[in-house]
């Protein structure tokens, strides 16, 4: 009996504890799901800011929801099936043709791995055969295509080639003769498999282009990607004056930890610091914008549902060619994902246009100096169409040289070459060397001497001939000019460099100038003419290129000279009051960089003429 | 009207452009891409007739037997990089690219690799002390040459101290000023366009 109690007792205390447990675990769960419904009831408010970045990211949704696929899926899926249909059945299949080639390769490995090569030949080989195998086993890099070569598949067979050619082994030779078709064949496959994945790519992308287009020119959506860009660059504007603060606050925390650190007598800190007071100086309101725009669009993305990654690859290809059945989805998967970044991008463009649009306020300096410099251009140009003839432009024995140069060529019967180097129509150097080239043919005309002009751009060329031929012209002789002495030579430097080395060479000038924008080129050019034995005269304002001209050529025109040179030349009006403006520019800058120079020696701290001569 | 309208057209686009400097959003984004694609459509008109140019002096040259063979050889590579690029495009691994990539990449390092020598030749003819200002370059010079290779700060430890201090300071400042009235110079001929005073680069 008493056992019988024993067990019944230690039975109803299992019963017990067991309910126990359930009824912890039920009142957990309620605890639980009380807590849970408490906190679905405690979720946080959105603030001001994120409702309205909650509201616009609503907004665009419901333009970008807006959109139907299927008009565009419609036109382009049988588009982009016909390229790969093409490329599938032009022929032999592909991929039949590389599962071949990747056993062929398989079996010449193997067997010249067997014999004995050198190391490098047998790392690559590996390699290479690590990738057959796994291409055969089923783990296809790429879907769409077996034994598809990517950049550095292409680049190891192009190697493995190379040695394989170098191999001086007759067991090798004959593998490599095999070999080189195999490679040929997987490489003509992956190359015309790129090529036509980047037609799909261009289809669709062309395709849905138009859409974004033809969808933001009617009013609807432009005006509504304008109203909610309104929106959020009021938001922005309504900080302008806590970034104002920001800005002084900055400066002031700075300048006075400075201060502190001074007094501490830390100069390592105190540099430091004042470098970063320098650099705090240096932000503006437009920066702070830009960052709160950034800002805000990353708040924004977080409440947009993005529909995906936009990536045309193989897995279209594959889903296409093997008419899979999840195509369609997959194609529409991919026309969305690019109307949502076509469609973010454009929105991203007007919400920076709204915020950044208006007046650079830290830019009137540049203004109040550039209208002064206009107002000064047009005084001295007045002043100087008065006193031409009394203006003074001191020697530069390199123009006077030109005089010499040329009667030079004509009593030596060699002709001139004249090239503007490497610079464009609208390179100020170019058009320096053009005025500058139409005085020269006007005292080539009047020796009777002959100038060549190679030039290196097919627009400058055009003005360089009406140069030359107005030159003669005014000088009075225009039947001497001719014409096939102005050609086009190339439009790559060092093909330039070598095709007017090659020019001076062969023609041996009398004389070489050379006065325009030059790089790396122009100490090839000036020691080809100084073997040629010519009398050379340089002009260019590249400070790097300058010691070469210095150093192979007879007289060089430094920096502004070459814009002297014109009205050197052609005591012409209008380029002596470039002369003059330019001069009295170096005046008034030179002044003010002495004068910010002596203020910032005496005190780093009053750097008012440097933040009046800087712009940001 | 040959003249004035596009003297008109750089004022105008001039005024634009200097405005768009000082105020934000004068330009949108596809007027910008307007005139950037102008630009290049200017350029590829510009190969056009630059083509025209070499074919034709080319041509002439073949004619009257004038260095013959090189125009034929001139003529035939351009005419092969048009037709290859054509056929077989210029991706990677096409014989447009190879024939880039094997022909005229090393063609233009080998041009390039010639500089050394030249340096070495004008380097030869220049340094030599005639007179004081030369003698300070020479110096200099050597001083610098040393500074950039282990052996100057092995002869003595301040050589790599004073070549740094030379290309900093009295170099430098030689190049700012150089560069600085380069840019004065360039500015006041950017304003005689800008106001349409500055005529040639319409060829006049």
């Amino acid at each position: 009996m008493k056992r019988f109690l024993v067990i019944l007792a230690i039975l109803f205390s299992a019963v017990l504890y067991a309910q126990d447990t359930t009824a912890e675990t039920t009142a957990g769960s309620l605890v639980a799901a009380a807590d849970t419904v408490a906190a679905a009831h405690d979720v946080p408010e959105l603030s001001e800011e994120e409702k309205l970045c909650k509201q616009a990211a609503e907004d665009f949704m419901a333009i970008y929801n807006s959109w139907d696929v299927t008009r565009d899926y419609e036109i382009l899926l049988p588009r982009i099936t016909a390229y790969a249909e093409n490329y599938f059945n032009a022929g032999k299949d592909p991929n039949e043709s590389n599962k071949e080639d990747l056993t062929v390769l398989k079996e010449h490995y193997e067997s010249i791995l067997g014999m004995e090569t050198s190391e490098t030949l047998m790392n690559i080989l590996s390699a290479d055969l690590e990738r057959v195998n796994a291409e055969l086993e089923g783990n296809q890099k790429n879907p769409a295509l077996i034994g598809y070569l990517d950049k550095l598949d292409f680049d190891r067979i192009k190697v493995l080639e190379e040695i394989l050619v170098r191999e001086n082994n007759d067991q090798i030779s004959s593998s490599v003769s095999a070999l080189r078709p195999v490679f040929k064949n997987i490489r003509r496959y992956s190359i015309a498999f790129d090529e036509m994945l980047t037609s799909v790519y261009n289809e669709i992308t062309r395709v849905t282009d138009k859409r974004v287009y033809f969808l933001y020119i009617e009013d609807n959506v432009k005006n509504k990607l304008q109203d909610i860009s309104d929106r959020l660059a009021a938001e922005v504007d309504k900080k302008e004056a806590e970034f104002a603060k920001k800005i002084t606050d900055d400066i002031d925390t700075l300048y006075a930890k400075k201060e502190a650190a001074a007094l501490a007598g830390d100069r390592d800190l105190e540099k430091k610091l004042y470098n970063k007071w320098i650099e705090a100086r240096k932000v503006n309101i437009d920066k702070l914008k830009s960052a709160e725009i950034s800002r805000l669009t990353t708040v924004i993305s977080g409440f947009m549902q993005s529909p995906g990654q936009y990536d045309v690859n193989s897995t279209l290809i594959h889903k296409l060619y093997t008419k899979s059945s999840d195509t369609e989805a997959y194609l529409k998967y991919l026309l969305r994902a690019k109307f949502y970044n076509d469609l973010n991008s454009k929105f991203k463009v007007y919400f920076r246009f709204e915020v950044e649009k208006g007046i650079r306020k830290y830019r009137l300096n540049i203004l109040i100096a550039s209208l002064f410099f206009f107002g000064l251009f047009f005084y001295v140009f007045t002043t100087v169409k008065k006193k031409r003839d009394s203006i003074y432009i001191r020697r530069i024995p390199g123009l006077d040289a030109i005089d010499d140069a040329v009667g030079r060529a004509t009593e030596m019967g060699k002709p001139i070459i004249y090239d503007s180097g490497l610079g464009g129509f609208s390179s100020p150097q170019t058009i320096a060397s053009m005025l500058i080239l139409r005085s020269v043919a006007k005292k080539v005309a009047e020796f009777k001497a002959e100038i060549i002009y190679p030039a290196y751009d097919p627009v400058v060329l055009q003005i360089a001939e009406e140069m030359i031929s107005s030159g003669f012209l005014d000088a009075g002789y225009p039947e001497d000019h001719k014409k096939d002495n102005c050609f086009f030579m190339v439009s790559d430097q060092f093909a330039y460099a070598a095709g007017l080395s090659g020019l001076i060479a062969r023609k041996k000038p009398a004389t070489a100038l050379h006065f325009g924008y030059y790089a790396a080129e122009s100490l090839l050019i000036s020691e080809a003419g100084f073997a040629a034995g010519a009398i050379q005269v340089a002009g260019t304002t590249e400070a790097t290129q300058l010691p070469f001209f210095i150093t192979s050529c007879d007289y060089t025109l430094i920096g502004e000279e070459l814009y002297a040179a014109a009205a050197y030349l052609s005591r012409d009006a209008q380029v002596l009051s470039n002369l003059k403006l330019s001069d009295y520019g170096k005046v008034i800058f030179g002044a003010l960089f002495l004068l910010g120079t002596i203020l910032l020696t005496i005190n780093s701290d009053w750097t008012v003429i440097s933040d009046l001569l800087s712009t940001y | 009207m040959k003249k004035e309208i596009p003297i008109l057209l750089g004022i105008i686009t001039g005024i634009l452009w200097y405005g768009e400097f000082f105020i934000a959003g004068m330009f949108q984004e596809n007027q910008k891409l307007f005139f950037a694609n102008g630009l290049k459509i200017a350029g590829v008109v510009g190969v056009a007739v630059g083509v025209y140019s070499v074919a034709r002096q080319n041509y002439y040259k073949i004619k009257y037997n004038n260095e013959r063979y090189y125009a034929i050889l001139r003529v035939a590579m351009i005419f092969l990089m048009i037709f290859l690029g054509v056929i077989s495009g210029t991706s990677s691994g096409t014989p447009f690219s190879s024939m880039f990539m094997n022909v005229y990449v090393p063609f233009q390092a080998t041009v390039f690799s010639l500089l050394a020598f030249y340096i070495a030749s004008a380097a030869y003819r220049s340094f030599k002390a005639k007179s004081v200002e030369s003698g300070v370059l020479l110096v200099a010079s050597i001083i610098v040459m040393l500074s950039k290779i282990p052996l100057g700060g092995e002869i003595w430890s301040q050589i790599p101290v004073i070549g740094e201090w030379i290309m900093d300071s009295p170099s430098s400042a030689g190049r700012r000023a150089i560069i600085f009235g380069g840019y004065l110079g360039s500015i006041t001929m950017m304003i005689r366009i800008f106001f349409g005073l500055e005529r040639s680069h319409l060829s006049e």
